[in-house]
């Protein structure tokens, strides 16, 4: 792998073509989930559970690193490729600080905050077990809130470019559906939240720091549903690939928190339950593709610009 | 030298200056020859009545040049070259017009693997007839979603592609 991020690295700055760097990307996530399968089947085979824990807790957690790394550093680049006062350069701004957000808090969850071989801190020797936790804390919380509150200022101004294009998403009853259950389960939640303050709990203040998480997915999911809207209204252009990518990650995103939510009350049980860690890895690999896609796009039409004679001659 | 009555008497009528309508029918020979000659006399000795007679003359002329147009080879090339002009002008308006919807589809064609197909049909519904804001149009679009510096390249290229070179 990272034979292909130094290869992309000298492929980037010059004026080549980036071709290849999206399919790279979907064909090393399909190969991962792949083996993540095999690991699975090698698990309900022979009941070793040690099969499925080691492919997370390396390959697995290496890989969403790795992609969050993809993320953050396509997303830089596609923002050179703006100009200040260009609404998508306010957009790629946003989402290049979410993607930040996103490798730090994949840092500290994955690899950062657990007892495996490749935590370089777990071999420091005053480790504990509650500095790990609160290395994980701050990973869900980077991961999380900030991550999530970056990502929707950018999808919101990504949207406006929509709208500026002549192209604004208009949301349908399913979505207005969606998105009111949705919204409904977040004051079902916090009605929970306020029932257990009254009866004596005392949350801390990373609890408390979280809580704006699942409002901030609602309002992810139904930026996503509008951008879905506007991009099938545009029709299947390359453009279109970037956008769509971004809806694709939130709604993987919030499928994901779904089947946490279902595990947590019962309603999954083990091991059916493990499905969903299988979930983190493509919507990882979706935020990876946004970028590489937006950049392959404006790659395209820079490279087509400069095959015309006129542009040749002047430059 | 013996002077009849009738003579007399025309001298007499005419030394009071003709009025218009004897002058106009003067000029077309529709007097009797005795008020002819009456009038013919005076105008030799009158100068205003000379002016006045000339200036009837010149009219004629000019409405003439109106009425009947001479007809003969030099017109009937004239017309024949005014009426192959105008079918000329609107065989090119007709071709103007066929150009100007293969640069719409020809632009199309590079753009919409870009914006996508119905984008692409949505922003071209909004180009003139003359195809003048064609490129215009496009170009903000595209500058929205690749950045003003690809959308100029990419226009710039199109531009090439769909209309320069044909």
């Amino acid at each position: 792998m990272p034979g292909n991020i130094l290869r992309f690295s000298r492929q980037f700055p010059g004026e080549e073509q980036p071709t290849g760097c999206a399919s790279t990307i979907l064909l090393v996530t399909s190969i991962y989930l792949a083996l993540g399968i095999v690991a699975l089947i090698a698990w309900g085979a022979t009941g070793n559970l040690a099969w499925v824990d080691s492919f997370f807790k390396v390959p697995g957690a290496l890989m969403l690193v790795w992609l969050a790394l993809l993320e953050f550093w396509l997303s830089l680049r596609v923002r050179q490729h703006f100009q200040e006062g260009e609404i998508l350069h306010t957009a790629w701004f946003w989402i290049s600080l979410s993607a930040l957000c996103h490798l730090l808090g994949a840092a500290c969850s994955q690899v950062l905050s657990l007892p495996s071989a490749i935590n370089p801190l777990a071999h420091l020797p005053n480790w504990t077990p509650a500095a790990a936790h609160s290395v994980h804390e701050i990973g869900q919380l980077l991961g999380g809130v900030f991550r999530y509150g970056l990502l929707a200022a950018g999808l919101f101004s990504a949207l406006k470019a929509h709208r500026q294009a002549g192209f604004p998403g208009r949301l349908r009853f399913t979505d207005w559906a969606l998105v009111a259950a949705a919204s409904a389960y977040v004051v079902w939640e916090f009605t929970g939240v306020a029932v257990a303050i009254r009866n004596g709990k005392h949350p801390g203040l990373l609890e408390v720091v979280q809580w704006p998480g699942d409002p901030l997915l609602v309002l992810l999911f139904a930026e996503a549903l509008l951008l879905n809207r506007s991009v099938r209204d545009m029709g299947a252009g390359w453009v279109s690939r970037c956008w769509s990518s971004y809806s694709i990650g939130v709604f993987l995103v919030l499928l994901g928190d779904l089947g946490l939510w279902l595990t947590v009350y019962d309603y999954l049980p083990w091991p059916w339950n493990s499905v969903v860690w299988y979930v983190w890895l493509p919507a990882a690999c979706a935020f990876a593709l946004a970028p590489a896609y937006q950049l392959e796009t404006i790659f395209q039409a820079v490279t087509e610009g400069r095959s015309n004679p006129a542009i040749q001659s002047s430059t | 030298m013996a002077i009849s009555l009738a003579d007399a008497v025309c001298s007499f009528l005419v030394a009071s200056h003709p009025d218009i309508e004897s002058l106009v029918r003067y000029r077309d020979g529709g007097l009797s020859p005795d008020r002819g000659k009456a009038i013919d006399k005076h105008l030799r000795t009158c100068q205003a009545c000379r002016l006045e007679y000339q200036r009837l003359g010149d009219a004629f002329t000019s409405e003439s040049n109106f009425a009947a147009p001479e007809s003969g080879p030099d017109n009937d090339r004239r017309l024949a070259g005014l009426l192959a002009g105008i079918q000329d002008w609107e065989a090119a308006a007709a071709n103007a017009g066929l150009r100007v919807e293969g640069i719409r589809r020809r632009v199309a064609g590079s753009v919409e693997k870009y914006l996508g197909t119905p984008a692409t049909s949505k922003i071209l519904q909004s180009v003139s007839g003359d195809g003048g804001n064609l490129l215009s149009t496009v170009e903000p679009v595209l500058a929205v979603f690749l950045g003003r510096k690809a959308a100029s390249d990419l226009v710039s290229h199109v531009a090439e592609a769909a209309i320069v070179r044909i």
